[in-house]
């Protein structure tokens, strides 16, 4: 076991006080009945056991609206660069990790989002079993959690409190706030992974999610699932774009120009592969006519290898908000109990 | 992840100024359009036939144009040409402009056709507006090519009304060892040309230049038939090269508009080998689309 402390929790809210010196620290906490990230400036005790809030923290990375390009009343154009707050995300759980590093994968290219990115600093939380709804596991995005992430926190049953480092930001935090050196002794490497053991143990058996990605990822690409299946599935999509906006690995915007008298702006805004219009093409020709087709599209995109990309896993991280979301019965669990043969 | 982009990251993302330098009518709603580069931008000098811009029109937003012709094919350095067919807000926008307004372009983008073969038999397949992203590729080889390779043109227009490119069209056909077919779906009064679908001259058309090799680019309909034409007609799927067209929001591989199952049209096409298409069950849409 390398890369790591033991810590009591005092010394986790003494870490959370000094990230909160210069950033903003954001965690869940329950807001009218639900968690909700907020800013807590680290005071207090870090709330161990709130869930995951529904809304990610996509929207920090990705905002819902970027602008990009702004133009004056000559014409002149001019890049609009962002100037993001530094943040501190303390709590964050292995699937949105997971998203991150999908998102770091996507986006690594795109200067908008590495001046977020780069201003975001993140400490990930250890489940300690399966949340409702939730099929991390299925999907090898956890419970426990992995890069990238600068911190990560798991906590044990006696109140300790094992800290993982993943960058260097994360080793000065850990100096900035004084966390005194011990390392993880053999003992709690074996209670570490009997947590880890115990996590998985705590998943529903859904043997229709192995079943559902093994269709998915039969060759050649989707051809294990007919057509009509997919075309059967698709109107239960009302195409309300609920779940591509809490989907944490969702990336696709549209860009519009916004005019502003003789100047303007443009800006990338969120968009959904499961609107009409989303690959409609001016000259009349629709890839993806029928509402089947950009179903079976959007939990391609999701469930297949075809874009599991250098972290080797799925571009689903088995959340669940997308089954919180839907309206219908076509969220990730739902799609795969359908692909399954579950109903 | 823990590097901040350098401001020159965004300056470079945006368009490059333009302006319209030139104009004119190709047929019923298309229009070849010659912007004027306000600075040399050497990657566009050194765009290859294939590859694709981002039309910047402020106020109006972006859109995806092949480039029509290149330096590599004879066109002036500096300059961008654009053949482009009035179908939607931003192409009337750009209709509406006239010699001397501004506009933007971002580009080269994507994957053009293969550099390589100018002295092989070749066979270019166009359908429509589709002609225009074609233009570079049939003039590149044809001032690279070894003196008697030979080089078919098949062209299919919907009406002789719609035909586009005519002075390349007639600079063509009496360009010595090519052979140029052409075809419309509707004949009209003073057509004496051929009525029918390009599909149905494919084979002719490798018989009469031998072709190893081919370049399609055109409706998916037209594309998906025409392909398997010459796959039929005994050319490699590995030398059916085809230039697909999507709907497109930033070039770069981000916005997922494009995107043909696990690949992208802006940075991993536009031009596709037939052979990695054929692994692609998307990449012509449904069957039995309406507008397939």
């Amino acid at each position: 076991m390398d890369a790591c402390v033991l810590a009591s929790r005092a010394a986790v809210d003494r870490i959370r006080r000094a990230l909160a010196l210069d950033r903003r620290v954001i965690e869940p906490r329950t807001v009218e009945g639900a968690p909700v990230w907020t800013a807590t400036n680290g005071e207090g005790a870090l709330a161990w056991s709130t869930a995951a809030p529904l809304a990610g923290v996509k929207g920090w990375l990705v905002p819902p609206r970027e602008p990009v390009l702004a133009w004056d009343d000559t014409g002149a154009m001019r890049p609009v660069v962002p100037c993001p707050e530094r943040v501190a995300f303390v709590g964050l759980r292995a699937c949105d990790l997971a998203a991150i590093a999908h998102l770091d994968a996507h986006f690594g290219s795109d200067p908008w989002y590495r001046a977020r990115r780069a201003a975001a600093f993140l400490v990930g939380l250890d489940c300690s079993g399966a949340c409702a709804g939730g099929f991390c596991l299925e999907v090898d995005a956890g419970p426990f959690a992995r890069a990238p992430f600068d911190l990560n926190l798991t906590a044990l049953p006696d109140g300790r409190v094992v800290v993982a480092w993943g960058s260097a930001a994360g080793v000065a935090a850990l100096h900035g706030a004084g966390v005194a050196s011990t390392p993880v002794d053999d003992g709690t490497a074996l209670l570490l992974a009997e947590l880890a053991a115990g996590a998985a143990a705590s998943f529903p058996v859904r043997p229709y999610v192995a079943r559902g990605l093994a269709r998915m990822n039969a060759a050649p690409a989707g051809g294990a699932i007919a057509d009509e299946e997919w075309q059967a599935v698709g109107p239960r999509c009302l195409a309300c774009t609920g779940c591509t906006s809490l989907c944490p690995t969702c990336t696709c915007f549209t860009v519009v120009d916004e005019p502003v008298g003789a100047g303007g702006t443009r800006a990338r805004i969120w968009d959904s592969c499961l609107l009409e219009g989303f690959q409609r093409q001016a000259s009349g020709h629709h890839p993806a006519p029928r509402p089947g087709d950009r179903v079976r599209r959007f939990w391609y995109h999701k469930l297949s290898r075809d874009f599991a990309g250098p972290t080797g896993r799925l571009g689903c991280v088995g959340c669940g908000r997308c089954d919180v979301a839907c309206p219908g019965t076509i969220g990730a669990l739902g799609v795969l109990a359908a692909l399954g043969g579950e109903r | 992840m823990s590097v901040v982009a350098p401001p020159d990251d965004f300056a470079a993302a945006l368009p490059h100024p333009a302006r319209v330098v030139a104009m004119h009518d190709e047929a019923e709603d298309t229009r070849t359009f010659v912007l004027g580069l306000a600075t040399p931008v050497p990657a566009l000098d050194a765009a290859r036939p294939g590859q694709f811009v981002m039309l910047s029109l402020l106020g109006h937003g972006e859109a995806a144009f092949t480039l029509a012709h290149l330096p590599c094919a004879g066109a002036a350095p500096g300059t961008v040409t654009l053949t482009v067919r009035r179908v939607g807000a931003l192409t009337g926008a750009f209709f509406a402009c006239e010699v001397g307004a501004s506009v933007g372009v971002r580009g080269p983008f994507g994957r053009g056709f293969p550099q390589d073969g100018a002295d092989r038999p070749t066979l270019y397949v166009a359908g429509g507006c589709g002609l225009a992203p074609l233009r570079s590729a049939i003039d590149a080889q044809l001032r690279a090519r070894a003196a008697g390779t030979p080089v078919a043109i098949l062209y299919g227009a919907r009406t002789p009304g719609s035909r586009i490119l005519r002075a390349s069209l007639a600079g063509w056909r009496v360009q010595p060892d090519v052979a140029l077919f052409e075809t419309v779906e509707e004949a009209a009064p003073g057509w004496h040309g051929r009525t029918g679908v390009v599909t149905e001259l494919v084979a002719a058309a490798v018989a009469a230049v031998g072709a190893e090799r081919a370049a399609l680019c055109g409706p998916p309909g037209m594309l998906r038939s025409a392909a398997a034409a010459l796959a039929a007609a005994g050319l490699a799927p590995g030398a059916i090269h085809v230039a697909l067209e999507r709907y497109m929001k930033c070039g770069t591989g981000l916005c997922g508009h494009c995107y043909v199952n696990d690949r992208d049209v802006c940075s991993d096409g536009p031009v596709f080998s037939y052979g990695e298409l054929l692994a692609l069950p998307d990449a012509f849409g449904p069957a039995d689309s309406a507008f397939g």
